[in-house]
């Protein structure tokens, strides 16, 4: 009786030593392997991303937060359309009187331009060249926007099942949006135009003639967006339209960035850059089309 | 190890969720001199800090790879930051003698410092200056979102007994 006693003292007391050696250990074991286990799916992330490949990993937790996005996204959309009847009196009828003018405006613009392409369309059937076909859009609710102060991405409810696609490009009627940096079932990221590591191929502008080709870059929120590399001699003026050159052979040329706001010269004097507002009120966009 | 019951699970399932949305909806319009709140942060730190070291290097990890999915950059380094601030959030606690809420809100400005500083020392993209901006901003938002959601927690039964 006295020596079972004694065993089971003997394996109460070696578990307590062992408890007490590995007790003060585990979390930071726990740590290593957690670490270990985070160091490797940033390694595979950056691998996939180089290849063009989506990243499996965030793709599932993109899928488990989907609904929850989309109906924050549901439920601010009635709050604001709410809000609008409430409160939008003043605002509305300032709008419409806005969008009066604006349409009379796009209706004389549109008759010139149909003009213009007719005649663009006879020139190119003489010399023999391809007709141009518009790329087929996809409508994107935007569903979260700007999640880190740092970089400027927005998430629109569309993925992988509706045939997005890694770097498709992102607009609204106004104007370039940026381009789908990651793509999961249901959901895709868009780096913004504006973000700091953003760069398209840009051209300025002025009653149709090129007056300057360089890069837009972002800022972030904090800088502003602008086009940078322009030559010295390029004549840029406050107001002058941007659009993207199509130079780099992913955004399609002409569409719209954003208008200059301020010109300067390099320190060397080489080079020429304009501040640009961009075309797109980005923080407030609901919808953007995808370009296939 | 404090382990936290199926409900308790679920509910903080559901408020990351939440925090999620949010984080896409309402963070930036309350984006203010370079900086705006990170709603999961907070969230992901009290729940380590209701729990243990351990289980705040897990709950990190997974603040980490939400965040990475929101943000859609720097994936990795939100990983290994977040997983850091989890262990400190949570080693913090375990040496307290008595823990409230302003050990909750103590523990949460730790618990940014570290992922913070981590951050920047890891991803040399980011300007100082922007990030210096976007640390203090955010850490002070941290701070504030820190009591709703240690209240949110405990009453969901997270920690129960610790706080």
């Amino acid at each position: 009786m006295r020596t079972r006693h004694r065993a089971r003292l003997e394996t109460l007391e070696r578990k307590d030593r062992y408890r007490r050696r590995v007790e003060p250990v585990a979390p930071f074991l726990v740590l290593a392997v957690t670490l270990a286990v985070g160091v490797t799916l940033g390694v595979l992330h950056n691998r996939w991303r180089a290849q063009n490949r989506p990243d499996p990993v965030l793709a599932g937790v993109r899928l488990a937060i989907f609904p929850f996005q989309y109906a924050g996204a549901r439920a601010g959309g009635v709050f604001s359309t709410v809000g609008d009847w409430l409160f939008g009196g003043k605002r509305l009828s300032d709008q419409n009187r806005r969008l009066r003018a604006e349409i009379a405006r796009l209706k004389q613009e549109n008759q010139a331009l149909r003009a213009d392409a007719a005649e663009a369309a006879r020139l190119r059937e003489q010399l023999g060249f391809s007709q141009k076909v518009g790329r087929p859009l996809l409508a994107a609710q935007v569903i979260g926007q700007f999640t880190s102060p740092l970089f400027d991405t927005i998430t629109v409810a569309r993925g992988a099942r509706d045939g997005v696609t890694l770097s498709m490009v992102a607009r609204t009627p106004d104007g370039l949006v940026g381009q789908v940096s990651d793509v999961s079932a249901l959901s895709s990221q868009v780096l913004l135009l504006t973000d700091a590591n953003s760069g398209v191929g840009g051209m300025v502008v002025r009653g149709g003639k090129i007056q300057g080709v360089g890069i837009v870059q972002g800022g972030g929120r904090t800088r502003p967006l602008q086009i940078v590399y322009l030559k010295r001699e390029d004549d840029i003026r406050i107001g002058d339209l941007v659009v993207s050159s199509g130079y780099g052979g992913v955004v399609p040329a002409n569409i719209p960035v954003g208008r200059v706001t301020a010109v300067a010269e390099d320190r060397a004097r080489f080079l020429k850059s304009a501040q640009i507002r961009p075309a797109t009120a980005l923080l407030n966009a609901r919808e953007v089309f995808l370009l296939r | 190890m404090n382990t936290p019951g199926t409900r308790a699970i679920l509910g903080l399932c559901l408020l990351l969720g939440v925090a999620a949305a949010l984080q896409g909806l309402l963070a930036p319009h309350l984006f203010r001199w370079g900086g705006q709140p990170d709603f999961v942060f907070p969230v992901v730190m009290t729940a380590a800090l209701l729990s243990d070291a351990s289980l705040g290097c897990l709950l990190g990890l997974g603040g980490g790879l939400l965040t990475g999915a929101l943000v859609g950059e720097t994936v990795g380094t939100f990983l290994v930051t977040r997983t850091f601030a989890g262990f400190a959030a949570g080693s913090f606690a375990q040496r307290m003698f008595r823990a409230n809420l302003g050990v909750a809100v103590l523990s949460v400005i730790v618990a940014s410092v570290v992922s913070e500083s981590l951050y920047i020392l890891s991803a040399p993209r980011v300007g100082f200056q922007k990030w210096l901006w976007s640390a203090l901003i955010g850490t002070a938002w941290n701070a504030v979102l820190a009591v709703p959601a240690t209240l949110i927690l405990r009453r969901l039964g997270w920690g129960w007994g610790r706080l």
